[in-house]
């Protein structure tokens, strides 16, 4: 036994000898093969930096977009791969081949790979060819500023690689170079987020060369130059002028400031041309005696030549809350729009290309305008703030409200009327229903809660179902018109809503059943006149008295639906709550701060009075903040529509 | 018989034998021609080998016997790539050196250490031969489809029916499955399983005494 194993460890280890020897054996021979392969690709070139092996690199590279960096004596060049995920698409990397000559300008640059989703420009990639490490002549292509500017950055980490290992010198930057690097800081409301530069360019005069205006027409920025140095004008309508140098200090030179603004001032008046102003919240100067609601109407100037009015219009209930959107809007003296552009704006998602060209020729109940699927905030944020913009030429008899149509009036109404099936910013979250008899359309609510039908049963109305609340018809008015309504029509609603979602779910989930006593028996609610996110509602007697169950599902992140269970006590304080997910796909993002222990213990003791919204909020995750909080509104609305009907 | 094993007891659709290194190799023709040469070459050179030294061995050696010669082939082949065909060797990165421990290598060395040099090596040319033809199959479609290209070389008539998913992992899995079910639906397994084939590593089947 000793003896067999002893023989079959030495035939192994004999077998293991002989394969390793033959491996070995067929290296030495492939050895000179692979080198001889690699020399061949590499020509004359010289690694000095490869990250796939950093012992070897003769470089120090600090960036992380350069992958290699190879000498051609021959060529007398260096050839750089670099690699970016800064471009629009952040998964797939951009990757560059950037070809330097040793005097250090480009002598190419191509692009061998990248996921983005918009082509560039023609002429950007050969707009690097000649440029030295200031890049100056090189300009971000608008549409695709993310692509353009991950590019730029990426060969100027390559630039500044060759430069900090001293293989050539930097190029000076132009002074005018340095002074458009202070723009961003300097004037931060002319600069996009990526960098390009939202205004046009327009002449100077005098030491001004040449500069750049706000879409607006109340901001300038302008190259100075009063025969010893170069400067950065800015002027805007809130503060006045200023002038920096090119390091950015600030200058106090009398002379060029009053230059500045007077030639700003001069250009802003050519820009308004005959235009008057009526309103202009930026500009002391106008009186106005005009009514303006809210803070979305900037400013509005009228135009007796062309017969329009311009407003400057600013929103910040975008997606990006933090970079307002700006816009222009131009109505006639017969209330049409003529155009609505975007001067500025921080969104990261590209509107629809029908979107804003969509509102030329519609009158002030903007029929014709569509919310854009999958940019649902901002044109929504867009399609209010021209409301707000209507509203003020309206309010204030500068032209006339149009009509809206029944349907539109209707359609309007849905938010109010339904407040379960739209998102926070009033986009119905629901699949479309085919209508039947008296209801001619309709959607069911995505979080299951109800339908909503548009009637015409002689008289348009809009007709919301919920299986807690029943149905409840509004007229155009708003008004709730159910009692006065036909029975039948009431009872065909109802039966064509249970045809299409089925029929109310009335036994309490295991959530429920764990925030009662044991044992309890729920008993399921109808709330009359209910139509807010909760889906369902129970009700169970226990010996501190009645408790009221309910189950909501808001719509948080990404328009999902959340599930919360609360328990109300018979004062309506919160006694027992049950979240399955308070962030939704929080695998994805962790930018938000919550301690769940707590936040959730929180709600407990809360009643309507008590309840700020604070107690819901969670710093760093907006959507599912609010989605909580419209959640807690509906349990105690439910509450006191309970209490209510029962006197 | 060799129909009735590339269609019906194909170790790839069958048992999924080899499927890391299919899959690796099938987003362009040209590797999978490389990872196909490397699995015969492989294959064969490990069933030779085994074959002439399973008598020299105690049969509980066999095993370990066959790993160090499957590893020891695996990587000699990583080599002989790397300096006969770099493209190929680029595309394939890491997955030659997988056949070390890719069990259908392993079914064909065991067949040699079982059952003689002979029948290890019909099992090595078998198994390679419908490797080949399913990484082959597999590649061409993903590549035609998914770049519009053969072997590198555009297809210009097929630009407008390109579908970019089926060039990504996801979309190659997706037309594995596919292939997978389309195999085993219009040619499925047989019950018995032979003792030539892969198959027989997971199946094995039992020797019946012959009746008196």
């Amino acid at each position: 036994m000793k003896n067999n194993l002893t023989r079959t460890i030495l035939a192994l280890v004999l077998l293991l000898a002989v394969m390793a020897g033959a491996t070995l054996g067929v290296n030495a021979i492939t050895a000179p093969i692979v080198e001889a392969n690699r020399k061949a690709l590499l020509g004359d070139s010289v690694v000095l930096f490869d990250r796939a092996d950093p012992a070897a690199a003769q470089l120090t590279v600090t960036a992380d977009t350069v992958q290699s960096v190879l000498r051609d004596d021959g060529k007398q060049a260096y050839t750089l791969h670099l690699s970016t995920f800064e471009g629009y698409t952040k998964d797939k990397p951009i990757e560059l081949t950037l070809v330097v000559d040793f005097e250090g300008r480009i002598v190419s640059l191509s692009v061998d790979s990248s996921g983005e989703t918009r082509e560039l420009s023609e002429d950007f990639l050969p707009g690097f060819t000649g440029q030295d490490s200031t890049l100056a002549g090189v300009q971000l292509v608008a549409g695709v500023t993310f692509s353009s500017t991950a590019i730029k950055n990426a060969v100027n980490d390559g630039f500044n690689t060759l430069i900090d290992n001293g293989l050539f010198a930097a190029a000076e930057k132009s002074a005018e170079q340095l002074l458009r690097e202070l723009l961003p800081t300097v004037y931060p409301a002319l600069v996009s987020g990526s960098g390009a530069i939202q205004g046009e360019e327009v002449e100077g005069s005098g030491s001004l060369k040449s500069g750049y205006q706000a879409s607006t027409g109340d901001g300038y920025a302008w190259f100075v130059n009063d025969g010893s140095a170069d400067y950065l004008g800015i002027w805007t309508l809130a503060e006045g002028a200023k002038l920096y140098d090119t390091e950015g200090n600030s200058v106090d030179n009398a002379a060029l400031l009053e230059e500045v603004e007077s030639w700003s001032l001069a250009c802003r008046k050519a820009l308004l041309g005959d235009a008057v102003a009526l309103f202009d919240r930026n500009d002391a100067s106008v009186e106005s005696e005009l009514e303006i609601h809210g803070e979305t109407v900037q400013s509005i100037y009228k135009n007796d030549t062309d017969q329009v009015y311009t407003l400057h219009l600013s929103t910040n209930q975008g997606y990006t809350k933090d970079t307002p959107i700006e816009l222009t809007l131009v109505v006639d003296y017969e209330g049409k729009i003529v155009s609505v552009s975007v001067d500025r704006s921080g969104e990261t998602k590209e509107l629809d290309e029908g979107f804003l060209p969509s509102f030329a020729g519609q009158d002030s109940t903007l029929a014709g305008v569509e919310l854009v699927a999958g940019v649902t905030f901002s044109s929504t944020a867009i399609k209010n703030a021209v409301n707000d913009g209507f509203d003020a030429l309206i309010t204030n008899g500068l032209v006339a409200g149009a009509q809206k149509s029944e349907e539109q009036l209707l359609q309007e109404l849905v938010p109010i009327a339904y407040p379960g099936i739209v998102n926070k910013a009033g986009a119905i979250q629901g699949e479309e229903l085919a209508g039947s008899g008296s209801a001619t359309a309709g959607y069911a609510a995505m979080n299951g809660s109800g339908c909503l039908w548009f009637v015409d049963s002689g008289e348009k109305l809009l007709a919301v179902y919920t299986h807690v609340g029943g149905v409840t018809l509004y007229n155009s008015l708003g008004e709730v018109v159910t009692e006065s309504a036909d029975p039948a029509l009431i009872e065909e609603i109802r039966t064509l809503s249970i045809e299409a979602i089925g029929e109310r779910d009335t036994e309490a989930p295991k959530a429920v059943l764990r925030l009662l006593p044991e044992g309890a028996e729920p008993v399921a609610l109808e709330i009359p006149g209910l139509t807010s996110c909760v889906v369902n509602a129970w009700t169970v007697e226990s010996e501190e008295g009645s408790l009221y169950a309910f189950h909501m599902r808001p719509y948080g992140y990404a328009n999902e639906v959340m599930d919360l269970y609360l328990v109300l006590d018979e004062s309506g304080a919160i006694v027992g709550q049950r979240t399955k997910e308070l962030i939704l796909h929080s695998e994805y993002f962790s930018d938000y701060t919550l301690d769940e222990a707590a936040y959730k213990e929180g709600l407990i003791g809360l009643t309507a009075d008590s309840y700020t919204g604070e107690q819901t909020l969670i710093t760093g995750a907006t959507m599912s903040s609010d989605a909580m909080e419209s959640a807690v509104h509906a349990a105690f609305e439910a509450f006191w529509l309970l209490t209510e009907n029962r006197g | 018989m060799k129909e009735r094993k590339l269609l019906f007891q194909n170790p790839v659709t069958l048992l999924f034998l080899g499927a890391a290194p299919a899959l690796a190799a099938s987003a362009d023709v040209r590797a999978a021609l490389g990872m196909s040469i490397a699995v015969m070459a492989v294959l064969l050179c490990s069933a030779l080998v085994l074959g002439l030294v399973r008598r020299l061995l105690p049969k509980e050696a066999l095993l370990p016997a066959a790993v160090i010669v499957v590893a020891g082939f695996a990587s000699m082949a990583q080599l002989l790539l790397e300096a006969l065909l770099p493209t190929a060797f680029q595309m394939l990165g890491i997955y030659v050196a997988v056949l070390a421990v890719d069990l259908m290598v392993f079914g064909a060395a065991e067949d040699a250490a079982d059952f003689g040099m002979s029948k290890g090596l019909l099992s090595a040319l078998e198994d390679g031969f419908c490797f080949a033809v399913f990484v082959l199959a597999l590649s061409a479609l993903r590549e035609l489809f998914g770049t519009a290209s053969f072997a590198g070389a555009p297809v210009e008539f097929l630009k407008p029916f390109r579908m970019g998913l089926l060039s990504s992992a996801p979309g190659g899995l997706i037309l594995f499955s596919l292939l997978l079910a389309l195999f085993n639906k219009f040619f499925p397994a047989r019950e018995e399983a032979g003792r030539n084939t892969s198959a027989a590593v997971a199946f094995p089947v039992e020797e019946k005494e012959e009746e008196a």
